[in-house]
């Protein structure tokens, strides 16, 4: 009877583990966002700190470059641009060093095109390397 | 042995994740006031707790309370859906317009009103089932259906399996019992639709630096002009748009003239990312000073300062403000700097509150190089009382405000303020 109370307690632990701990994992960062002008969806595999790959696909508008920067307004970082290659029409790829920590971020794309330039926002958490 | 097991699984449930902290509450109204139109309004924007469902907004005039169209768009920023609509402003229990909105996230309220156009961002919230009602009711579940499955199979003389089915249902009730216990030691999920929250909170933004410039860049004496604030943050140089909604406003402007015969406290509009504008009228030539309160999600407030000139001008003078005349009872009698002194204002009966308060009092040094905004704490009866502990010895000059049915009264009045030893 002992083991059967000890097995349960147990159970009950792991159970309130799994519900309450199963969101510490970075997941990968899928976001829309819509201007006046351009409206994208911002996808990154892997947001952590380091070395990142930002797919960028132009929901709408006709985007001719992408430059692609982050800020994290708790702290006051900002990083250099990366200019986003277009691979085809309409979706581009940012590699390069975008957060310095993890925490949460504002990545900024900057779209030109015929229609103007626009800066669009999304948030982003970014987890440990 | 089950003593310390049931310890530290006490423990793990306690300790399980961080809180999360949130700028924005479902189901709570927003409450922004706005200087637009010449009018002072407060916009209440309800909360839904369903998508897609209604998103409710309201428009509460304060100064004058004469019924004032707005035009209303609300935007998903995520897939740029956009709802139309108008409000009547109204003094009391505003005619709620109902707008349907579809998405939890990121939104944009826009309101018209005149020429004049302000872009407010926002987040809808809705509410998710807790973690803790999961497991009390996923664990009484499981407890019911294995002690079902244990009676059936003890009579049927499986004893070591009744005896397992038996044991699953102890762990149900057990599941549910702890957590019965220990729910309001859980982490609240975030409501759907909140933003992305760090692991460790920072605690304090950097500081953001305002730009205060008139357009025209001279107004004449009597004639319509913008009052523009640009924010920049201090760190990055970028425009600063994270303003918190503090005492219902993004941001609380007071604009006076150089000799305090000129007081204006308004509440400008969001024209762009980091930008604030209000329009105004000075009815004096001289200089003036903008004082500008705002607060940065997740920081502290801060005080901007900004001057600018009218020039004389061939019109009359278009407004004045709306003073009463006003006997102060000042304790102690001579006010000692850095001492607490309490100052009490007569109210007429039916005072509203205003910005989140029944009573405001601006203090300002004569130089304009202090500025204090105190609130009123809840008097009983016609009364303001405000206790401020003016820094310095000398001259201030003061403005008390509060709301009535039918507009905004603004009390002037002068504190000499004496030096701390000085009266021994």
């Amino acid at each position: 009877m002992k083991r059967l109370a000890a097995v349960a307690v147990l159970v009950a632990a792991a159970v309130a583990l799994f519900v309450a701990g199963g969101n510490a994992a970075a997941e990968p960062l899928r976001a829309s966002t819509t201007g006046t002008r351009y409206a994208a969806t911002v996808l990154i595999e892997e947001p952590v700190t380091g070395r990142v790959s930002v797919k960028v696909v132009v929901d709408s508008g006709d985007a001719d470059t992408l430059a692609v920067s982050a800020v994290m307004p708790d702290m006051g970082h900002s990083t250099p641009e990366l200019t986003a290659r277009e691979q085809r029409p309409g979706r581009f790829l940012a590699e390069g060093e975008l957060f310095s920590m993890s925490g949460v971020w504002d990545l900024s794309l900057r779209f030109d095109g015929p229609a103007g330039e626009e800066q669009l926002t999304v948030k982003a958490l970014i987890g440990d390397g | 042995m089950i003593r310390l097991l049931c310890l530290v699984a006490v423990l793990l449930l306690v300790t399980a994740a961080p809180a999360a902290a949130h700028n924005v509450t479902a189901g709570a109204d927003l409450r922004i006031a706005q200087t637009i139109d010449g009018a002072e309004l407060t916009v209440v924007i309800k909360g839904t707790s369903r998508v897609p469902g209604p998103l409710r907004i309201g428009v509460v005039a304060y100064e004058p309370v004469t019924t004032l169209r707005l035009g209303l768009q609300v935007r998903s920023v995520e897939d740029g859906r956009t709802v139309t609509g108008t409000a009547e402003a109204a003094p009391r229990d505003p005619r709620y317009t109902e707008l349907t909105v579809t998405r939890t996230g990121p939104h944009e309220l826009t309101l018209r009103a005149g020429d004049e156009v302000a872009v407010i961002p926002f987040r809808v919230l809705v509410e998710r089932g807790s973690a803790g009602d999961f497991l009390i009711y996923g664990g009484l579940f499981l407890a019911g259906t294995l002690l079902v499955g244990g009676v059936l199979t003890g009579a049927i003389a499986r004893r070591g399996t009744a005896m397992l089915l038996a044991g699953g249902a102890a762990a149900g009730v057990t599941v549910a019992a702890m957590v019965v216990v220990f729910e309001q030691s859980l982490p609240a999920p975030p409501p759907d639709g909140a933003g992305p929250v760090a692991a460790t909170p920072v605690g304090g933004r950097p500081f953001a630096q305002g730009k205060v410039v008139t357009v025209p860049d001279r107004p004449a004496q009597g004639e319509e002009f913008t009052l523009r604030l640009d924010l920049v943050d201090g760190s990055t140089g970028r425009p600063v748009d994270d303003l918190a909604v503090h005492h219902e406003a993004i941001a609380h402007v007071v604009v006076t003239s150089e000799d305090g015969r000129y007081f204006r406290h308004v509440h400008p509009l969001r024209t762009a990312p980091g930008r604030l504008e209000v329009r105004l009228r000075a009815d004096r030539p001289g200089r003036y000073f903008a004082h500008t309160e705002v607060e940065r999600q997740d920081s502290g407030g801060q005080l901007l300062t900004g001057a600018f000139t009218v020039r004389p001008g061939d019109a009359p003078a278009g407004e004045s403000v709306q003073a009463a005349a006003v006997a102060p009872r000042l304790q102690p009698v001579a006010p000692v700097a850095g001492r607490p002194a309490t100052i009490e204002l007569d109210a007429p009966a039916g005072v509203r509150p205003w910005l989140g308060m029944t009573g405001h009092l601006l203090v300002r040094s004569q130089d304009g190089a202090f500025m204090g905004h105190v609130h009123e704490m809840g008097t009983p009866g016609s009364r303001l009382r405000f206790t401020f502990s003016f820094p310095e010895p000398g001259r201030y000059l003061a403005w008390a405000q509060y709301a009535t049915a039918d507009r905004i009264v603004t009390a002037p009045f002068t504190v000499d303020v004496a030096a701390a030893g000085s009266a021994r």
